[in-house]
């Protein structure tokens, strides 16, 4: 048990930092992570990433990553996220639809969609949520009829991110119609252009972020852009879900903004406040809980073993911080938190998404608690050091 | 970084284990600790090992003074500790842990740190019902004054240890209260199949998991900033926990047959030995103007 990088990750990381701050104009340091989904910034960032074999350090090299660890996909985020996601959408790509690809795609859909994506050059969104399906994923109706060599897709996703921007949609289906549960699913890779798919705003509060919702009507694909065997795809969809619920380190921008708070609060005058200097322990503590679970499941993932409690735990940890950082610049700037753009409206509303995106923070509650009491308790990491 | 414990890692907690086996379940604790003190479990190990010998120990619901013996004993003096040692801000009034029995206490002041024997102190037992012993000290005469510098480190270690002591207890009260869910039927069915206590459980277990993870990775730091930051978390915990694990255990929790107090009361005892979380947030406030982080680029 130790707890330092290694030469390697370090030197990665001091590059990657060197990287940003030569390549990243000063204004990306106060963007929220998707506030600027998709630009030809982005898009030229990421190629120069790319090009270095930055964007997909983790991959395996045949399919555009550099063979690197676990441990500098999460050094990716952090250092990256802390400065406003400048991937804009592409982390999505990266971090868990490429994986799923180089896991359940046929030579042919590897060999199309892992180049682009490790080169930056392609956006995707998710099709996942429905009006009568958000958490409860297993419960979709949108369905994927099999017509020949095609498919035909009808159905409505919902509350969908970076959908206006996406050139490709990771699209989960009904493909057995008399199945239930998380039976019977398919995953479709499913241009955005497709006659039939349609994607208009859904207006919302959280300006730093739009939601979508995407129609497919009577959209037709050839039978091709399947993701794995039919019928199959929950078990694919699982396994890269527990990908995006650590991809986004939201603790390490939270943490920059709490030593934000600290300096402004020397600078303000607010030390005479009651309670401050404890907030800012809690948030800072709840930052470096956060990094320390998420280091955990990174260490198991390092090791090819089980990472479901880990992530879970993780992810819960995660929510945490952003809550608590949020209320600590709300009750530190009071009424200026009215203003967009500011630290408290900004972190009030990223943290009103971090217990939602990625799935509902409840069902890492779910997993936990299976743990603990069953049924099917894993309870190894918690009866022994 | 590397979650798992190394050979000589995991060799010395077996060694922690087998003097533990040895001295028997049913064992007086003055006598394992005189067992553990003998053997040669410290003899190069590292802040981390220490740290996690503190934290097994109160994981096993044993109230070992070695925990905090472990953390601090390479501080002091050669051959100034043969038995317990017990430690004590001067600003801080109530009785004092392991004081009873303690061969040497340590006095903290702002920046000074003083050792005593029992021929500089008097003490007198103080029943507490939190699962150490107690006892109210006085001192009667001046204290070996340690050099400059040693405070803080003293302090940071006696803190690792609350931190792992509470890591311990934590983890292991959620164990019992998970078995507790399970096995106790109330409106016809197991209390673990409500959702509202499943999702409390959950959260509570991964605040203690977060205690765990953060005393360790302080350890390994040993550095005054990082050690209060994770004593700050473990203090939380500690606070949070009780209450709910109490209730969700019922009424059964505050029985000694039941078990459950082993943990939580211990729990109780060792975040008020860490200082209120407001007296460590100032203290972090402190340490951080003392030694400012890299400016944040972040603006909003």
């Amino acid at each position: 048990m130790e707890f330092q990088w290694s030469d390697d990750d370090a030197r990665f990381r001091s590059q990657l930092r060197e990287f940003v701050a030569s390549e990243l104009p000063a204004r990306w340091q106060d963007l929220i992570p998707g506030e600027e989904p998709a630009s030809q910034f982005i898009v030229e960032f990421c190629n120069k990433l790319g090009e270095k074999g930055w964007l997909t350090p983790h991959w395996p090299r045949e399919y555009g990553g550099t063979d690197a660890s676990a441990w500098q996909f999460i050094i990716l985020g952090e250092e990256l996220w802390s400065a406003g996601e400048p991937r804009g959408s592409q982390y999505m790509n990266v971090n868990w639809i490429g994986p799923a690809i180089i896991h359940a795609g046929t030579a042919e859909q590897r060999e199309y969609h892992l180049r682009r994506i490790s080169a930056g050059d392609v956006f995707w969104c998710q099709g996942f949520s429905e009006m009568e399906a958000g958490t409860d994923l297993a419960n979709m109706r949108t369905a994927a009829v099999r017509d020949g060599d095609d498919y035909v897709i009808n159905g409505e996703k919902v509350w969908t991110s970076y959908a206006a921007e996406a050139d490709y949609c990771f699209l989960l289906a009904r493909t057995d119609p008399n199945s239930a549960g998380n039976k019977g699913i398919s995953i479709f890779l499913v241009p955005t252009d497709t006659p039939g798919f349609t994607i208009e705003p859904i207006p919302s509060v959280l300006d730093i972020h739009q939601f979508n919702r995407l129609t497919f009507d009577n959209v037709r694909v050839p039978a091709s852009v399947r993701l794995g065997p039919e019928n199959h795809g929950w078990r694919v969809v699982r396994e890269a879900l527990s990908h995006e619920r650590i991809g986004g380190p939201r603790y390490a921008r939270a943490a920059l903004v709490t030593q934000r708070l600290r300096e402004l609060a020397g600078e303000n005058g607010w030390w005479e406040r009651d309670g401050v200097k404890t907030r800012l322990a809690a948030a800072e503590a709840a930052c470096e809980a956060a990094r320390i679970l998420v280091y955990q499941a990174i260490d198991a993932r390092a090791k090819s073993r089980p990472e479901d409690l880990a992530v879970n735990m993780a992810r819960v940890a995660i929510v945490r911080c952003e809550r608590i950082v949020a209320e600590l610049a709300l009750e530190l700037f009071e009424g200026e938190s009215l203003e967009l753009g500011s630290i408290g409206n900004s972190q009030l509303k990223t943290s009103m998404i971090a217990g939602l995106g990625g799935g509902s923070v409840e069902v890492q509650l779910n997993g936990i608690a299976r743990s603990l009491l069953g049924p099917n308790e894993r309870l190894g990491q918690w009866t022994s050091t | 970084m590397d979650f798992d414990l190394s050979r000589p890692q995991r060799d010395r907690l077996d060694s922690l284990d087998r003097v533990v086996e040895e001295a028997g379940t049913a064992a007086d604790i003055d006598q394992l600790d005189k067992a553990l003190l003998a053997s040669d479990m410290l003899k190069g190990a590292s802040v981390l090992e220490r740290y996690m010998i503190a934290e097994e120990l109160s994981r096993r619901g044993l109230a070992s003074a070695f925990g905090l013996y472990a953390l601090v004993c390479d501080l002091l003096p050669d051959g100034i500790t043969s038995g317990r040692l017990a430690i004590v801000e001067s600003s801080r009034n109530g009785p004092v842990r392991f004081a009873d029995s303690a061969s040497v206490l340590v006095v903290l002041d702002a920046d000074r740190a003083y050792l005593h024997d029992q021929s500089t102190i008097t003490h007198r037992p103080a029943p507490t019902g939190f699962g150490y012993p107690y006892a109210h000290v006085e001192v009667c005469a001046p204290g070996r004054r340690l050099p400059d510098g040693d405070a803080e480190r003293i302090r940071a270690r006696w803190r690792l240890a609350l931190t792992g002591e509470i890591a311990g207890n934590a983890r292991s009260a959620i164990l019992k209260t998970a078995d507790h869910l399970k096995a106790r039927v109330q409106f016809g069915r197991p209390l673990a199949t409500f959702q509202a206590l499943r999702h409390r459980l959950a959260d509570a277990a991964v605040s203690a998991e977060a205690t765990s993870w953060l005393g360790r990775g302080a350890a390994f730091v040993d550095h005054p900033r990082t050690v209060l930051r994770a004593a700050w978390y473990a203090s939380n915990t500690a606070a949070s926990l009780v209450p709910e694990l109490v209730q969700m255990c019922g009424a059964r929790s505050f029985t000694v047959e039941f078990g459950l107090q082993v943990f939580t009361m211990r729990m109780n005892s060792l975040r008020l030995e860490l200082g209120g979380l407001d007296r460590l947030g100032l203290e972090l406030s402190q340490l951080a103007a003392r030694e400012p982080a890299e400016q944040s680029t972040v603006t909003r």
